[in-house]
């Protein structure tokens, strides 16, 4: 627990190799331990620190490293049949993989790098960019076949559901991505997945020129986590779209005196699991105890 | 038809009247505004009239029915970046810029600050109207180092439409991205509904360099306003006050849209006849969505 106490404090911080050099700590001292007949408990507790050492790394958008750990982590399972699968880290491989390309700061620098490309001609615009338009859509199409498989297990089916749709809307399939939202059930025990998924139903909703029913998602979205930013910028957006300017204003004007440590889960959102560290670290406290 | 009678016509038409020889609009719908400024060397070129233009909505030439210049109140938007990319030093300037920004508006006038990290805040003012105010960098490392630079441009476009004032947006930044919820795409659609004219001034920094804000640059050229870019000895104040000066000193056109489909998207053109503007940049705004 140390191991994981330490990787957490750092994670803010600490380079993301000395990270997962911890981590790797953690798993061979797990390996170390002589799994028999009454290791219930234990793996039960293995599996949760293992969640929680990924979402580490989740946590700094560390991809590469967190597909490499989930590979250590099937070997083991293949080792000692009694871990098992467990379908969380196969949704961290498909969230490890729309880090890669489609964090919407790598999909504003690729758009970016593009336009300047065409614009500018080769050599003029800045050094070559990381990933060309070509490849940012092969890796965005293979994040959203892996958030669609992932989506076929039941503990995560609308979690990668949420997941693979606002990658729908980034590749230019929001009414696919309107159905996909519209194919989940009641996820309001999950307060952050369910503003997520009125959040991404609104911009689906945008794209199709859908303005009404925009502002009625975003409202929900709103009803979802009140005061979230992103929410209420998609809300005067949308009034703004409605030549409802003067209400628009109104609602711009209000986001941007909501309270500043008012928070907005769509800034953890590309940090996967990230956001359980805080009750799984508690949950692995009180087990040990 | 004189151009007097055909002002009166139109302003007949559009529900407006004509005062001191200037048709005013007394409702917007129907009205398009077009904020236009002419440079030439740097300098703003003023005393042009409605004569001196020519407007066209999606290729058809338009009756300009109104040209403004000084006579209406200003509201200043300062949108100030304060992730850590912005210095210390920069930071002193700033506060000086306002202070500066302040003693340039007139009373009428009205100003805000808003300051964006990745949260974007309204700062109260702390001194006397208009403009004062206090500036502290976040202590959170983290959170200071987010910067929502697309979603703090939305909402400064999105101001009431109004006849009686002119808007002017003016955002510091680096133009470095990683919070937003939407993209550089949507500030583009969002700039043909928006009457504000929006300047930024790019700080000094990896993301100055011509062309990579290239996304950035096309909006703010679609709203009539200019991209600033700071050397390492520039003063943040002066460019406050350059954008302001050159706002004021610019042109306020509308016209009641004749021969065109209103509904849809607009792409509109505007050119200087007058001699005294040849060879002189001219910035307006690019496109309107009619409904």
């Amino acid at each position: 627990m140390f191991i994981l106490d330490l990787a957490i404090a750092a994670s803010e911080t600490a380079r993301t190799d000395s990270l997962a050099a911890l981590l790797d700590h953690g798993l061979a001292y797990f390996a170390s331990i002589p799994v028999g007949d009454s290791a219930g408990p234990i793996l039960e507790f293995e599996r949760l620190w293992q969640r929680t050492a990924i979402a580490v790394l989740q946590k700094r958008l560390a991809w590469r490293l967190q597909e490499e750990y989930v590979a250590k982590l099937r070997k083991r399972s293949e080792q000692v049949k009694a871990i098992g699968p467990d379908p969380r880290f196969i949704l961290a491989l498909a969230i490890s993989r729309a880090q890669r390309c489609c964090t919407a700061a790598a999909l504003a620098r690729a758009a970016t790098e593009a336009s300047n490309a065409i614009a500018f001609g080769p050599g003029v615009g800045p050094a070559a960019p990381r990933l060309s338009t070509v490849s940012v859509e092969t890796v965005l199409n293979g994040a959203i076949a892996s958030f669609k498989a992932a989506s076929a297990l039941d503990e995560i089916r609308a979690e990668a559901t949420v997941r693979g749709a606002l990658l729908q809307i980034y590749s230019g399939r929001p009414q696919a991505a309107l159905e996909s939202l519209d194919s989940i059930g009641d996820i309001r025990t999950d307060r952050e997945l369910n503003y997520w998924r009125h959040l991404f139903r609104a911009r689906a909703l945008a794209h199709l020129n859908r303005h009404a029913d925009a502002e009625a998602a975003f409202r929900a979205a709103l009803d979802a986590w009140p005061q979230a930013q992103s929410a209420g910028v998609g809300l005067a957006l949308t009034l703004f779209r409605l030549s409802r300017s003067d209400v628009a204003a109104a609602v711009a004007n209000e986001v941007r005196t909501w309270p500043e440590d008012a928070f907005d889960p769509w800034w953890h959102y590309e940090q996967g699991d990230a956001r359980f560290l805080v009750p799984w670290q508690t949950q692995l406290t009180a087990w040990i105890r | 038809m004189t151009r007097p009678l055909l002002a009166l016509s139109l302003a007949l038409l559009i529900g407006g009247s004509v005062e001191n020889g200037h048709q005013v609009f007394r409702s917007r719908t129907d009205a398009v505004i077009v904020p236009v400024s002419i440079v030439q060397r740097g300098r703003a070129i003023g005393g042009l009239t409605a004569a001196d233009f020519e407007v066209r909505d999606n290729g058809v030439v338009q009756v300009i029915a109104d040209l403004t210049t000084d006579r209406l109140p200003i509201d200043v938007t300062l949108v100030i970046d304060s992730s850590q990319s912005v210095s210390d030093a920069q930071l002193d300037d700033l506060r000086q810029a306002a202070r500066q920004v302040g003693g340039a508006l007139s009373a009428s006038d009205r100003c805000k600050v808003v300051v964006f990290g990745r949260r974007i805040r309204q700062l109260p003012t702390v001194g006397p109207p208009p403009c004062a105010f206090s500036l502290v960098r976040t202590a959170d490392a983290r959170r200071a180092a987010d910067s929502a630079v697309v979603d703090a441009s939305l909402l400064t476009l999105i101001a009431e439409s109004t006849l009686d004032r002119r808007q002017l947006g003016i955002v510091l930044t680096d133009g470095l991205e990683n919070a937003s919820f939407f993209d550089w795409a949507t500030v583009l659609d969002a700039t043909g509904y928006s009457e504000v004219v929006w300047h930024t001034i790019l700080a000094p920094g990896t993301m100055s360099q011509a062309p990579r804000y290239r996304p950035l640059r096309e909006a703010v050229d679609r709203t009539g306003g200019e991209v600033i870019v700071l050397g390492s000895n520039d003063r943040i104040s002066a460019a406050f006050l350059a954008a302001i000066e050159q706002f004021r000193a610019s042109y306020v056109l509308r016209f009641a849209p004749t021969g065109v489909k209103r509904e849809g998207w607009h792409v509109l053109d505007v050119k200087a006849t007058n001699p005294r503007a040849k060879g002189a940049r001219v910035s307006f705004r690019q496109r309107y969505f009619g409904g």
